[in-house]
């Protein structure tokens, strides 16, 4: 099953399992819809599946809405670059509702956006802007890299009580894998996951680059060097536990992901290892992420932008070298 | 002769790669431009692609195989 | 539109009407009293001198009716029956307050008086209007969701997403427009090319009605219309209500902003004395009867400031709680 296919599922799995349940976003419904909406209207009716206008503010707000009367509103934002326009909705009204009014009210919904990075799509229509969203106490962030993850953890996501930013990335759109189909199935939120054991080093990530890392570590260990991969899944609720534990052993650790590096997730989780593995470390944890830069449109120039697995690789050997060579390479 | 290399197209924004799903000329056959040359699918999407150029046609690509958008799939030799 | 006492409204209405106006202003002017004086120490951002728009609310409103109001909303929330003491308590930051203290002047909410929400961005509310309308639609209910904000709002691409859309489904809002004439410090003619909020409706494909906001008779007949139209399947209003806004933006606001002479104008048309005056000359109240209703709201502001006063001051462990349903989800 391909990623989009496990996203349908989740989806079409909740509509059919509970009433609460709707979606409404800009062109979800069919015939204009694609990718992981598609058919739901024709199944559901567009009652439950419903065609916007392109108005990115009153879909979150009318989403928040509905929310605080007991409904379970999966809203799309189609791609991610839009969501400043209901920026505010988000984090103003959904993220702080509980708090503000002392748990009165509550905003459960699910906010699905598109990441259309390394398509060739230009400055407004490529950006991973997660690291926005863990800045704002009371939303949870997602980021599934796989099909089993993206059906786990989107139908998590609905149910969940609190709520959810739920990246979707184009570039995962055709990743196969096998998905349990038990509509009960569920991946709990804040929950990080090994993609593949090793020993030497961490390489912690989520999304798209957790495939820059299994290609990193399937290359490195044909060096002699056992990478291991761990997908947080979640940014918040981030699981220090497992990204802690799994340092503990390696001793070393590369972040890599597709958001901006400066100021990405990566530094936050840079921090804590650094914090809480100091005098365990054996080297300085490296991170990846996209360079500081608007993305450009030609994809010569865009795939420079991006962390990819030879980045990787190159960082792995950064971590292992002798400090007075880091020094040197860093001076 | 010239060649006319046969590529994956983008048939949308949001895709990075699309399945070969058919040829529908034989290796070797004549074809003029326009004429129905191979069929793509992207997320259960299928497209008929229509040859570029006139001439003959020769395959390097595999049915049921994902490509990359712009991953070349054979040639049209031309008689120019 | 000009209305007659005797034939628009009952006086069992009419004496509503002045009951919660009194309330209203009552509530206003102790606050600003003790603010002012030292007393009490908190935020504010008045609604003096719009108590008519949200007593008329307070009568034409279901209590299950949805309100979705803005940091300007001591008015609107007593209207739609909110009690005193959680508010009061949520402004001075008490155990009683709607939020137990913990979530300020600007965003009270309490979903059993039907208020969903005070939202303190300016144009933000509309949207989730939208959304409870969308609810009520889905449960079968013929509620009504009235959202409720100043001139200012409506230039938000907010106000303008949540019009189209409730126009476009037809669903059960009011949207309800304070025009107090400013925008924070800025008068409403330098911000809009058009005089008259109301007139923007067209652009929706709803009825647009401009009411004198400060004549609560007015403001009963045009709202218990569009409240009609909602419920009844008819769709949105867009209600213009032409009010002003008599101290300012924020409490202690110099109001440096304003002409000469316009405060005082606007003090002279003070909705509640002007109210007042009408009722006593329509006939159906006395001067004592009146009296009587402004003691009983003063008496009523009393005893709930006594009440939030002694109460206890919002506990420091609220900091930890309601960040997320479960507050393990909260980073270390």
């Amino acid at each position: 099953m391909t990623m989009t296919q496990a996203l349908n599922l989740a989806l079409d799995q909740a509509l059919a399992h509970d009433e609460r349940v709707f979606l409404l976003g800009e062109d979800i419904a069919d015939p204009g819809a694609s990718g992981p909406t598609a058919k739901l209207s024709t199944k559901y009716g567009v009652d439950r599946v419903l065609d916007t206008p392109i108005s990115e503010a009153a879909i979150v707000g009318a989403a928040i809405g509905a929310a605080m009367e007991g409904f379970r509103p999966v809203a799309e934002i189609m791609i991610m670059d839009f969501i400043g326009i209901a920026a505010d909705q988000i984090v103003n009204h959904a993220a702080k509702l509980r708090f503000m009014t002392g748990g009165r009210t509550t905003a459960p919904i699910t906010v699905r956006v598109q990441v259309y990075g390394g398509l060739g799509t230009g400055a407004t229509h490529s950006q991973s802007l997660e690291a926005w969203f863990m800045h704002v106490p009371g939303l949870k962030v997602i980021v599934p890299s796989t099909p089993r993850d993206g059906k786990g953890l989107l139908t998590s996501a609905i149910f969940d009580d609190d709520p959810c930013i739920f990246v979707e990335t184009i570039r995962l759109r055709g990743q196969r894998g096998l998905v349990p189909t038990d509509p009960a199935f569920a991946i709990p939120l804040g929950q990080a996951d090994v993609k593949r054991p090793g020993t030497d080093v961490t390489l912690i990530s989520y999304g798209r680059a957790v495939l820059d890392a299994l290609g990193a570590a399937a290359t490195l260990e044909q060096e002699g060097i056992s990478a291991e991969v761990l997908d947080l899944r979640t940014l918040v609720p981030l699981d220090v536990e497992a990204i802690v534990e799994s340092v503990r052993r390696t001793r070393r650790a590369v972040v890599v992901h597709d958001a901006v590096r400066f100021a990405g997730p990566g530094a936050e989780i840079a921090s804590i290892l650094h914090s809480e593995l100091f005098g365990v470390l054996e080297a300085p944890v490296e991170r990846l992420g996209a360079r500081f830069v608007p993305n450009p449109g030609p994809s010569a120039l865009e795939s420079q932008v991006y962390p990819s697995a030879d980045r990787v690789i190159a960082a792995v050997q950064r971590t292992l070298a002798p400090a007075t060579v880091r020094a040197g390479a860093h001076g | 002769m010239a060649e006319f290399e046969i590529r994956i197209p983008r048939m949308s924004v949001a895709i990075s790669e699309a399945e070969l799903l058919d040829l529908l000329v034989e290796e070797g056959a004549q074809v003029s431009e326009g004429d129905p040359l191979f069929l793509v699918a992207t997320d259960k999407v299928e497209s008929e692609i229509a040859a570029g150029a006139s001439g003959t046609v020769h395959w390097s690509g595999e049915i049921e195989t994902v490509y990359d958008i712009g991953a070349v799939i054979g040639v049209i030799r031309t008689a120019d | 539109m000009t209305t007659d006492l005797t034939v628009d409204v009952s006086p069992e209405v009419q004496r509503r009407l002045y009951e919660l106006m009194t309330l209203m202003k009552a509530a206003d002017d102790r606050l600003s009293k003790g603010i002012a004086s030292g007393e009490l120490v908190c935020v504010y951002w008045p609604s003096r001198g719009q108590e008519a728009i949200a007593a008329a609310a307070g009568v034409c409103l279901r209590e299950d009716d949805r309100l979705v109001t803005t940091y300007r909303g001591l008015h609107d929330l007593i209207g739609k029956g909110v009690p005193l003491v959680e508010i009061y308590g949520e402004m001075l930051g008490r155990q009683v307050g709607a939020a137990r203290g913990k979530g300020g002047t600007m965003h009270i909410a309490r979903p059993e008086s039907g208020v969903m929400l005070s939202t303190g961005i300016v144009g933000s509310g509309p949207p989730v209007a939208v959304g409870l309308a969308m609810a009520a639609r889905r449960l079968g209910l013929d509620r009504v969701t009235v959202a409720s904000f100043g001139d200012g709002a409506t230039n938000t691409g907010s106000f303008h997403e949540a019009a189209n859309m409730a126009a476009l489904w037809d669903l059960p809002v009011v949207l309800v427009c304070q025009n107090n004439q400013y925008g924070e410090m800025t008068p409403t003619e330098h911000t809009m090319k058009i005089a008259h909020v109301a007139d923007r409706a067209a652009g929706y494909g709803m009825p647009g009605v401009r009411v004198d906001g400060n004549d609560p008779i007015a403001l009963v007949v045009a709202l218990t219309d569009a409240v009609e139209r909602a419920r009844s399947g008819g769709g949105p209003t867009l209600l213009e209500c032409v009010t002003f806004r008599l101290r300012g933006h924020y409490f202690g606001d110099p109001m440096a902003y304003m002409p000469e002479g316009q405060l005082a104008a606007a003090s002279a048309a003070d909705p509640v004395p002007r109210f007042r005056a009408r009722l006593l000359e329509a006939g159906n109240f006395g001067e004592l009867d009146l009296d009587e209703i402004e003691r009983a709201s003063a008496a009523a502001v009393e005893e709930a400031l006594a009440t939030v006063l002694a109460a206890p001051a919002t506990a420091l462990d609220e900091l930890d709680r309601d960040v997320y349903a479960d507050p393990r989800n909260c980073p270390a």
